[in-house]
């Protein structure tokens, strides 16, 4: 599955599909874009309520092994903070991974990792 | 090859005889005997710990305290790029170097010339590898029957032939299904048996195992789960905690022939960190005390039975495992002791008698300084003394971090001052603990839930020594500070020397009776893997790796700044000295 070259929107069902979920934030039924109902193959089980993404515990069990303070500063990772990265290339790595760092694909849906990648966008740089 | 132990004083003669050739063109053909005597031959480092003994002690003197100041470069080899650079311990046997690098790479050179005789790449299941933390570490091989013997980061064990480097078997040892786990540490030859122990402490799924494969098919001979293999194990994991639980040995052990042991260390109980807190015996994500996770086992070497056993850190709160460092095996008195150092900074001195269950405690002291993560360990008993849990929420200043104040590189010991030469680090962390939910059983996912910052020590920077004591009373007999702590492997020899592989790339070498620097030499880039000395031709020759990168290297730049920021986590080379 190589998310990176399919379009974001219209890959949503098929990788919704993948979603394991084990860290929290399951995959809402109405998180899915309607226009490509005719694309997705089986539907996860519905979740009743649309549960939030909790970020920092997506990422203190998912990145914080690497990457100090929530991304705000360099370690075995590096700062994601500042980062100069797209959102679009946000998603790839995470999913991808670059050795050392492990892909995601397997073990995070992908809205958490849109979630993570977004997350990261947002993180003000420090500086330091 | 029933009796092992009365061939021991046969192949003593046979080895001083080899010794009085010395580096003969007769080929030394290794097998399990020849180890049992490894230390009696400083020609060659033919397993990762130098000996049984775990001594990393050479006995050469050609370069001695004297003339050390006239140590030059000898020869360099630089492999193909290594990721997170060159962690492994060369091996010598007759004057042939060999020596991984990352990612399954295994190199054969000339020792005296560095001239390649082959070169073997493992073909790894690049998705598999990469979806552990611990990727593409490799921290070396072992040698015997005439193969090179290599664990691989997807669980394969691979044996190649020593003279032409080609495949002789190649085993998938540890399956998928038993977790996404798989070998970064060396194997040993015992017997004929290659023991090696699985990664993964903080990766979810059972059992952690440790593996007695055969030298000569790579069928597996036994299998040790340390976590969830006997019912003492489950019992100590509330909730069948054990199914997510790690463990494993991810560092290379030893072997103990007088009692026919495997003595190995264990790794961490996931997840990291218990948000439980105070309540951790009964409840929490793994109540109990989490056997054999962050505990040393020793193991019938025959049939890898449980003989018995020790658990440094029971109920593991902090990720200080015992997969870390070395077994010394001292003698004094007629008395017999095994010294090992667990991450938390503290040296357990253990009776190397495995009929006491647990193992029986000689002395435990404290090798770390700014600790507070506990209040100290009873000399007598081994008990931890005053915990400081980290519930869910967050910690300030908590010491050492999770890197532990000692890593996993090796000590060294020379018998002849009696000391133990030893690298400490000082650093601290604040942490907020957070609850992970447990991936699904035996999946082999990560499981932890923290998020952490490096810090300095209060009132002061971070830092580093090597110290030289007493192994068994912990009595200091010198210490020289670092400004930045070292993370390699240290080598003692008969010269009294002590060689300190420095973090910033500075190589130097110690006077084994005072710590006085009698020799540097910069590497031009920082080390964290082994360093041995052999001959070739008869001369002697000091043999380092070198390359920066890992979990706990990736702490130096925020905490030192240069030359750590800039130092390239994709390279390393072999660099080997002699006297000119
Ligand atoms: C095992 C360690 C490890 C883990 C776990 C890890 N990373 Fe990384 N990460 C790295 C390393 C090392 C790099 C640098 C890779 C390179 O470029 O060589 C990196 C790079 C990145 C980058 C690129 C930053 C840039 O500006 O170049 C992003 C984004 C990132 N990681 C996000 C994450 C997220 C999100 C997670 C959790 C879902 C995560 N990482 C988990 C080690 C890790």
């Amino acid at each position: 599955m190589k998310v990176a070259t399919m379009t974001m929107r219209g890959c949503l069902l098929v990788l919704a599909s993948l979603t394991v979920g084990s860290a929290g934030g399951v995959l809402a039924a109405d998180d899915i874009n309607p226009a490509s109902e005719t694309a997705k193959p089986t539907e996860p089980a519905a979740a009743p309520e649309k549960p939030k993404i909790d970020i920092r515990k997506l990422f203190a069990t998912n990145c914080s092994w690497c990457h100090q303070d929530y991304g705000m500063k360099a370690a075995d990772g590096p700062k994601l903070a500042g980062t100069s990265m797209t959102e679009e290339q946000l998603i790839e790595q995470i999913s991808r991974g670059k050795s050392p760092m492990p892909g995601f694909r397997k073990t995070l849906s992908k809205e958490q990792i849109e979630a993570l990648a977004k997350y990261i966008k947002g993180l003000k740089d420090p500086g330091n | 090859m029933k009796h092992w132990s009365t061939q021991l004083t046969a192949s003593v003669k046979a080895l001083s005889v080899a010794a009085l050739i010395g580096t003969s063109s007769a080929a030394l053909a290794v097998d399990g005997n020849t180890l049992l005597n490894a230390d009696k031959d400083p020609n060659n480092w033919l397993t990762y710990h130098g000996s049984y003994k775990s001594w990393h002690y050479s006995d050469l003197g050609q370069i001695n305290a004297a003339n050390v100041k006239n140590l030059k470069v000898s020869w360099v080899h630089t492999p193909s790029a290594s990721k997170r650079g060159v962690q492994s311990f060369p091996l010598a046997v007759d004057g042939v170097l060999y020596y991984t690098s990352a990612s399954g790479q295994v190199w054969a050179l000339d020792g005296a010339t560095g001239e390649v005789k082959w070169k073997y790449s493992a073909k790894l299941d690049q998705e598999r590898s990469e979806g552990t933390f611990y990727n593409p570490y490799n921290r070396g091989i072992a040698i015997g029957y005439g193969n090179v013997y290599m664990g691989t980061t997807d669980g394969r064990v691979i044996a190649l032939d020593m003279n032409t480097g080609k495949v002789v078997w190649d085993k998938m040892i540890l399956t998928v299904e038993g977790g996404n786990k798989g070998f970064t540490g060396a194997p040993v030859l015992v017997k004929d048996m290659i023991v090696i122990g699985s990664n993964g402490g903080e990766l979810s799924g059972c059992c952690g195992p440790i593996f007695a494969v055969d030298a000569k098919t790579g069928e597996v001979r036994w299998q040790f789960d340390t976590i969830g293999g006997d019912e003492r194990s489950r019992a100590s994991w509330g909730n069948d905690s054990w199914k997510t639980g790690g463990g494993g040995g991810w560092m290379t052990g030893t072997y103990d022939a007088v009692t026919n042991s495997i003595w190995w260390g264990t790794a961490n109980p996931a997840p990291d960190y218990d948000w439980g807190g105070d309540d951790w015996k009964t409840s929490g994500a793994r109540p109990g005390d989490n056997l054999y996770s962050s505990s040393v086992v020793v193991l019938n070497a025959d049939t890898g039975e449980l003989k018995s056993w020790f658990q440094e850190m029971p109920h593991d709160a902090w990720d200080f495992d015992s997969a870390v460092g070395e077994f010394m095996s001292i003698e004094r008195g007629g008395k017999r002791y095994m010294v090992h150092p667990n991450k938390g900074g503290i040296m357990f001195v253990y009776n190397a008698d495995p009929s006491h269950a647990p193992l029986k405690i000689e002395n435990a002291y404290m090798t770390g300084k700014t600790f507070n993560y506990i209040k100290g360990v009873d000399a007598k008993t081994g008990q931890l003394i005053g915990r400081r849990e980290l519930p869910e929420g967050k910690h300030t200043n908590v010491c050492p971090a999770i890197d532990g104040a000692t890593s996993w590189n090796t000590g060294a010991y020379n018998p002849n001052t009696g000391l133990m030469y030893k690298v400490g680090q000082e650093w601290c962390f604040d942490i907020e603990v957070v609850k992970a939910d447990p991936p699904p059983a035996f999946s082999g996912q990560a499981y932890f839930g923290a998020s952490w910052t490096s810090t300095h020590p209060e009132g002061r920077k971070a830092f580093g020594y090597v110290t030289a004591r007493d192994p068994i009373s912990g009595t200091i007999k010198w210490e020289k500070e670092y400004k930045y702590p070292p993370l390699a492997s240290l080598l003692a020899t008969k010269g009294n020397l002590v060689f300190v592989p420095g973090a910033n790339g500075v190589f130097e070498a110690l006077d084994a009776r005072s710590g006085a620097t009698l020799w540097s030499h910069n590497n031009g880039i920082g080390h964290h893997g082994g360093v041995i000395s052999y001959t070739a031709k008869g001369k002697q020759y000091v043999a380092v790796v070198t390359g920066w990168g890992s979990h706990v290297a990736g702490n130096y730049c925020p905490l030192f700044g240069e030359p750590f920021c800039s130092m390239p986590t994709d390279a390393g080379q072999l660099l080997v000295f002699a006297l000119p």
